[in-house]
């Protein structure tokens, strides 16, 4: 898997490319957005990551030509602003996914799985993991058969996860994908959320598909891996 | 930062910020503490010698003291947003939105082991960028929320007031929180303030005795038309 990085800030380049290294990702570092652009646009790379304030070729314009050149490229742009304007325009400009600084490495990390996964992944319309499956259109859910009633709020936030199945998924990334907010929560709203979730979809199963992990976030995985019915949207 | 937004002098979370200086000013000393702390224990670190399990502590603290400077820096990079809001005015009801984000809380507030009440006139129409609001809305509750104390009722009043929304979120003061009055919740309270300001709304913020409350009056001029007093009030809570 190979990461390309467009940073102009030595020092951050530096301990997320050795992060990433890490990791086992191969990783390309371009201090300014026209280094960057070449470099995307000659070579093959799994996923971008794109600073909005590059010298020489601002990140925008290193975007708008990603995305006309390679539009199926991810892409995650970090940027110092977090205004919910400001990601909508970053969005809307092509951009996968939005990464405000400061943020830690375990986010960066945890965003770029979700975006190599979802670059995989077809839209399909029927998720499945193990004997869990959930119907985005008929906006039905059964584990083993059985149907389970959920809220509209714990079906957004299953059909997120199993969208990132066997990927952890940090707090940030669901409170911005569920709830749509863009700002720390004062609350621990996304582990209730999860402990209801929990009770409904894992209690009276001896397999468990919901996993907390420590210090990152969550993830859901089953015994088998995520499976599309192949009804598409 | 609307100029309004650090000109209220009340007491209670945000008040206690807002006596003597800026609660910028205030935010910029506090990460200051941090900043402190991490620099002693990072030069001490480098300095001594130590033994393994002491350098893991030194990291396991500069972590956490780094965590607590991203807090204050995000709330003040927040409070000193300047940049005009791109709005997206749409006409919804106030209400409504309320009651689904008062509806999306009340599973946190069994958690916390408070009883939300929402007492609501109805309809309520408002013209303004629906998504900001329901954002705000929910900041202002979830942090209401996080500073009550267990056992008691947050209570969320929204009546129409001559030509205003009058928002009133009153609570029983619980423990005070770690880090106060530089918490996550009351700075969330603070970025609530300055965001209803920003929108052109009032924000009063009060502490009598154990009982905390914010009064968010929000200017209804482009939405008048649109603005309906309500036949009967509706009350409902849950202690789920």
């Amino acid at each position: 898997m190979r990461i390309l990085i467009a940073e102009d800030d030595e020092a951050l380049s530096r301990f997320v490319r050795q992060g990433l290294e890490g990791e086992h990702y191969t990783v390309d570092v371009f201090p300014d957005g026209e280094q960057a652009r070449t470099a995307a646009t000659q070579f093959e790379y799994d996923v971008v990551i794109l600073d909005l304030n590059l010298p020489k070729l601002d990140g925008v314009s290193v975007l708008r030509h990603l995305r006309a050149k390679k539009p199926s490229l991810p892409v995650l742009v970090l940027t110092q602003r977090t205004r919910v304007e400001d990601r909508v325009q970053c969005l809307d400009t092509g951009a996968d996914d939005y990464l405000a600084k400061p943020f830690s490495f375990s986010e960066l990390s945890a965003r770029i799985r979700a975006l190599v996964r979802r670059s995989h992944l077809p839209s399909e319309s029927v998720l499945i993991a193990g004997d869990l499956k959930l119907d985005r259109v008929q906006r039905m859910v059964e584990r083993a058969g059985s149907r389970i009633d959920l809220t509209t709020k714990e079906f957004s936030l299953l059909e997120y996860l199993l969208l990132n199945a066997g990927r952890r998924v940090t707090r940030s990334m669901i409170i911005e994908h569920v709830w749509n907010l863009t700002f720390d929560t004062t609350t621990n709203v996304v582990d209730v959320y999860i402990n209801y979730l929990r009770r409904k979809i894992d209690d009276g199963h001896s397999a468990k598909l919901i996993h907390t992990v420590r210090g990152v976030g969550y993830e859901l995985s089953g015994p088998s891996e995520l499976q599309a019915s192949g009804i598409r949207i | 930062m609307s100029g309004a937004a650090f000109q209220v002098a009340s007491p209670g979370a945000t008040g206690a910020l807002t006596k003597s200086r800026s609660p910028l000013a205030h935010l910029l000393h506090a990460l200051n503490q941090p900043l402190t702390g991490l620099q002693c224990s990072l030069e001490l670190a480098l300095a001594g010698r130590r033994r393994p399990e002491e350098h893991v502590r030194t990291l396991r603290e500069g972590l956490d003291l780094t965590e607590r400077m991203r807090v204050l820096v995000e709330a003040i990079r927040e409070l000193t947003d300047t940049q005009p809001d791109a709005v997206a005015e749409e006409i919804f009801k106030f209400d409504e939105l309320l009651r689904d984000t008062v509806d999306n809380l009340r599973p946190v507030a069994a958690a916390l082991g408070v009883r939300l009440v929402l007492v609501s006139s109805l309809p309520l129409s408002v013209k303004a960028d629906r998504r900001s609001m329901a954002a705000l809305i929910f900041r202002l509750l979830e942090s209401a929320l996080a500073l009550t104390r267990t056992g008691s009722d947050l209570q969320i009043v929204v009546a129409p007031e001559l030509e205003q929304i009058h928002l009133v979120v009153s609570w029983k003061q619980g423990a005070t929180p770690q880090h106060s009055p530089f918490s996550r919740p009351e700075l969330a309270l603070l970025i609530a303030q300055a965001g209803f300001e920003r929108a052109g709304g009032e924000w009063n913020h009060t502490l009598e005795g154990t009982m905390q409350s914010c009064t968010v009056r929000l200017p209804l001029t482009s939405a008048l038309p649109h603005f309906t007093f309500a036949d009967q009030p509706c009350t409902s809570g849950d202690s789920k």
